[in-house]
């Protein structure tokens, strides 16, 4: 039996970053193992946590192949002691130089890119952090090599925090709807933006609305005594509630669109303010295609129709199904 | 074996009575062991007669005098105590049940005549005294009563054996002698013997003493009293008859919340000369007593709901379902059934198919339907059973060529097991605003369970309701299913062209139970809403097998009715309502 929800799930399997990823993990522990290893014993002592989509269960499958894995090192130091944070990024890299062909201090991390023939490419991304402070919050270590003084601070912060919230927003059911949902929004956004990300919402940028905007959709049939979730609803009511965030305003005799999502966990900054006003008014105007898209699927009346426009959305990850003329039958008299 | 010595001698000192062995009561009392005879209050001597199943059965208690009219007492006077049926006996206290015994004689002995309490008793017990005085006159009856209050009509008695048979016609009482009881052809008869009037008294009559020797005139009193004024005055223009020698037959029909009650009374005139009835002297009077053999009594005794015989049912599908559950119908007194069905009765059914071989033997044709209705009739001669022989006997060509044939039905049953054709039943149901209830059944694999799906009674829901997906309304296996999804149960122990699903002719009657409960409750009016029921049995034959139960498997039967705001048949309803 092929349902718009059978479309969804496939959908679904075919883009989620599995959670229990055994090459990714194996790919991060013998990173994890060589920096254990290699670390300056200079270095503080640290330990280590998943953070980033893989955390928290929301990650796509990437389109160019370059998977991401994110480490937190929770370094056990305090801020004041290392008023220049790349000392910290220095460390990891320094460590695991010469790994990879690429081992790099980006703004917010370290990242080994790491790639082997045949094989799709990953990159690890360390954040590291001071964890020992005097008011007990955790900051991360900011700017590169070198980048100048001001660019080079500790900015507080709770990444754990943050994949608690998300992962204590829903429950049971209702939380895979949720994560189902938010993969979606990501894949859209993969497939509707500029490959190189720029101009686009961030995933975190798109996991917090889905975080303050999504509610759970689904039935409950009295007889099979289970739910039936709905995910095609859930994700239209997202994407209308994303539509109604975002406020118009006129600036220079033309109509712009903004919207604005904060960090439920410190530092609580603006994950739109990165984006420009005209980035955000296209962000504005494929949501309102998206929704029109999503409004134009509901109208039309064969699964094969509903599927191919989701497919504009979408892409081929997302099937094409037929409803079938025959099902299953154990009756018999 | 119990000690009667020692239980008798344990009442005589706890009751302080002194029973003492004595001689068998009744001239038939053979089965008796031991009989004890004593003083009883004032009720002068009564006796203890003990049968060998003692203490398993009571005791039975004679009165020796007999002279009062007491109830529950026979002319022998065996006291009638109890219905030992409906008692659990506690067989380890012999003497208390026995001093228990006691207690009630004295109770029933106490009831005296004249007295309401007296009345109420008699009344209920009428029928076993009436005729006690003359037990060789037994009439048999077959007579379908009329249907109204308050009549007096002529009804054709037949020699029957050594007694009379009260019929409506001569064809009745052939029918009932030569296809019911199989008699051969020398047994017919060819005209009425004898003429019975038969009076229908009004609601509330009286019961005439049974204990009583009546006369002419206690008779033309009891039928002044006890009919309306229009029965009375006509009983009375015909008895201005002149005869001389005449025996007439009045039978009574006295209307009850439990069916009618039938008695009635032989009156012989001997006059000197012709004198009109009314008021001859010479005459005598007997208790008819009458063993109804009628179709409304013997219904009414089988528990079934006389307001069935009218309704019409059609049956499609006359397999292992269809099978048990046409028989449970006519049991169920729903005696007007069309039967349909395709397939021809072959050995391989017979192991779970209410017929059996015998069926096969038949002569006739080998259709499942035909043999059917062959069956039936023979068993339930007064069912009026049409087999639908049609050259075409599928259900597409006789009925969804033609849907409006479902509303000649008070009630379509479906016992398929096929879901196409179901669902196609149920749209001419809902298109056409056919308001005939739809009854569907069927099993599922390997015992564990079956299903009565009724619809068509309320507008919240149909069939499709449960075969509609519930996000989008596409079709979908069964949503009651107790089995998961995609499993294939059909089997063949002789290649493809004889595939079976695996049930048992036990899940079948179940199945046919619940089916026929539904059927009945319909037609009664007691169930006038959509209804989902489901019937689950022991799943380690089907699991053992390496097929899954569903979520539903272990869940509640649902309590409301299973509606499905997709459904593509009768959501267009909902939304017009």
């Amino acid at each position: 039996m092929s349902t718009l929800q059978t479309a969804f799930t496939q959908f679904h399997d075919n883009i989620k970053l599995e959670d229990e990823n055994q090459t990714l993990r194996d790919k991060r522990d013998i990173l994890l193992n060589k920096l254990k290893d290699e670390i300056s014993t200079d270095a503080a002592s640290y330990t280590t946590f998943n953070q980033g989509s893989y955390a928290m269960n929301t990650g796509i499958k990437p389109e160019d192949g370059d998977y991401d894995i994110d480490v937190g090192l929770k370094f056990d130091i305090n801020k004041s002691d290392y008023t220049d944070p790349v000392v910290v990024k220095k460390w990891v890299r320094d460590a695991l130089v010469g790994h990879t062909q690429s081992v790099s201090i980006r703004r917010s991390c370290v990242t080994v890119q790491y790639q082997q023939d045949n094989e799709p490419i990953y990159h690890v991304d360390f954040a590291c952090y001071a964890a020992d402070n005097d008011d007990g919050k955790l900051y991360i270590a900011k700017g590169k090599e070198f980048s100048n003084a001001d660019e080079k601070h500790w900015e507080v912060s709770d990444p754990q925090g943050l994949i608690q919230l998300v992962q204590d927003k829903h429950s049971g059911k209702d939380a895979e709807q949720f994560r189902r949902v938010i993969r979606y929004v990501k894949k859209w956004k993969v497939r509707k933006f500029s490959s190189d990300g720029n101009g686009a919402p961030t995933g975190i940028a798109l996991t917090v609305l889905a975080y303050n905007l999504f509610s759970p959709s689904s039935v409950y049939d009295p007889i099979t005594a289970s739910r039936s979730y709905n995910d095609f609803d859930a994700l239209h009511n997202l994407i209308k509630n994303i539509k109604n965030k975002f406020s118009m305003i006129f600036k220079d005799s033309s109509i712009y669109y903004t919207i604005s999502a904060n960090l439920p966990v410190e530092p609580y900054n603006d994950l739109f303010d990165k984006m420009t006003l005209k980035q955000k008014t296209t962000f504005h105007d494929k949501i309102v295609a998206m929704d029109d898209k999503l409004e134009e699927v509901k109208k039309k009346t064969t699964l094969s129709e509903k599927c191919t426009l989701l497919q504009d959305l979408f892409g081929s990850d997302f099937p094409i199904l037929t409803t079938r003329s025959m099902v299953g039958s154990s009756e018999s008299a | 074996m119990v000690d009667l010595e020692k239980v008798i001698r344990d009442v005589n000192i706890k009751q302080g009575l002194s029973f003492q062995p004595s001689s068998h009561p009744t001239e038939d009392g053979n089965s008796y062991v031991a009989c004890y005879s004593g003083h009883y209050l004032s009720y002068g001597e009564i006796t203890i007669a003990f049968e060998a199943s003692f203490p398993y059965a009571l005791p039975d208690i004679f009165i020796k005098n007999t002279s009062k009219p007491h109830v529950h007492v026979t002319p022998a006077g065996k006291i009638c105590l109890t219905d030992e049926s409906a008692l659990l006996l506690d067989i380890n206290r012999p003497e208390q049940l026995v001093i228990d015994c006691l207690d009630r004689v004295a109770q029933i002995l106490s009831i005296l005549p004249g007295t309401d309490l007296y009345q109420e008793e008699l009344k209920k017990e009428f029928l076993s005294y009436w005729g006690i005085y003359t037990p060789g006159i037994i009439y048999f009856s077959i007579l379908q009563i009329p249907k109204k209050e308050g009549f007096i009509q002529e009804f054709p008695l037949f020699k029957y054996g050594k007694s009379l048979l009260l019929a409506n016609s001569t064809d009745d009482a052939n029918r009932y002698i030569c296809e019911t009881l199989g008699l051969d052809s020398t047994a017919a008869v060819d005209s009425p013997e004898e003429y019975a009037l038969v009076i229908g008294l009004k609601q509330g009559c009286a019961f005439p003493s049974p204990f009583k020797q009546h006369n002419w005139f206690s008779v033309m009193h009891y039928i002044r009293d006890n009919t309306d004024a229009q029965i009375s005055h006509e009983f009375f223009k015909l008895m201005n008859a002149r005869v001389k020698n005449k025996i007439i037959n009045i039978i009574f029909i006295s209307p009850g919340a439990d069916g009618n009650i039938l008695f009635g009374v032989v009156v012989g005139f001997s006059n000197r000369r012709k004198t009109p009835m009314k008021s001859s002297i010479k005459t005598s009077v007997m208790q008819i007593n009458l063993l109804r053999e009628d179709r409304d009594y013997l219904l009414a005794r089988g528990g079934s709901a006389l307001s069935l015989t009218d309704k019409r049912v059609l049956l499609l599908g006359c397999g292992s379902v269809g099978g048990y559950l046409a028989n449970n119908l006519c049991q169920m007194g729903i005696t007007q059934i069309d039967l349909l069905d395709k397939d021809t009765f072959k050995s391989e059914n017979v192991y779970r198919h209410f017929m059996g071989y015998d069926a096969l033997r038949r002569p006739s044709s080998k259709s499942k339907a035909d043999l059917l209705r062959g069956v039936l009739s023979d068993k339930y001669p007064d069912v009026d059973i049409d087999s639908m022989n049609y050259q075409d006997r599928s259900v597409e060509a006789v009925i969804l060529s033609n849907p409006e044939r479902l509303s000649q039905y008070d009630l379509v049953i479906s016992a398929l097991g096929e879901p196409t054709i179901n669902l196609a039943i149920n749209k001419a149901l809902v298109e056409n605003n056919i308001p005939t209830p739809f009854i569907v059944c069927f099993n599922e694999p390997y015992g564990i369970g079956g299903h009565v799906i009724t619809t068509n009674l309320s507008q919240k829901s149909c069939l499709r309701c449960y075969y509609s997906d519930f996000l989008e309304g596409t079709l979908r296996p069964f949503r009651g299913s107790l089995v998961a999804p995609n499993q294939n149960f059909k089997k063949s122990l002789s290649g493809c062209s004889s595939t079976f699903v695996p049930y048992s002719a036990l899940d079948s009657q179940q199945t046919a139970i619940h089916a026929a409960h539904k059927a009945v409750d319909i037609l009664t009016g007691k169930l006038n809403r959509n209804n989902f029921f489901t019937w689950r049995g022991d799943s380690s034959l089907l699991l053992s097998q390496g097929y899954e139960v569903s979520d539903f498997y272990n869940s509640e039967n649902p309590s409301d009715e299973i509606t499905n705001p997709k459904c593509p048949v009768c959501q267009r309803r909902h939304s017009v309502s």
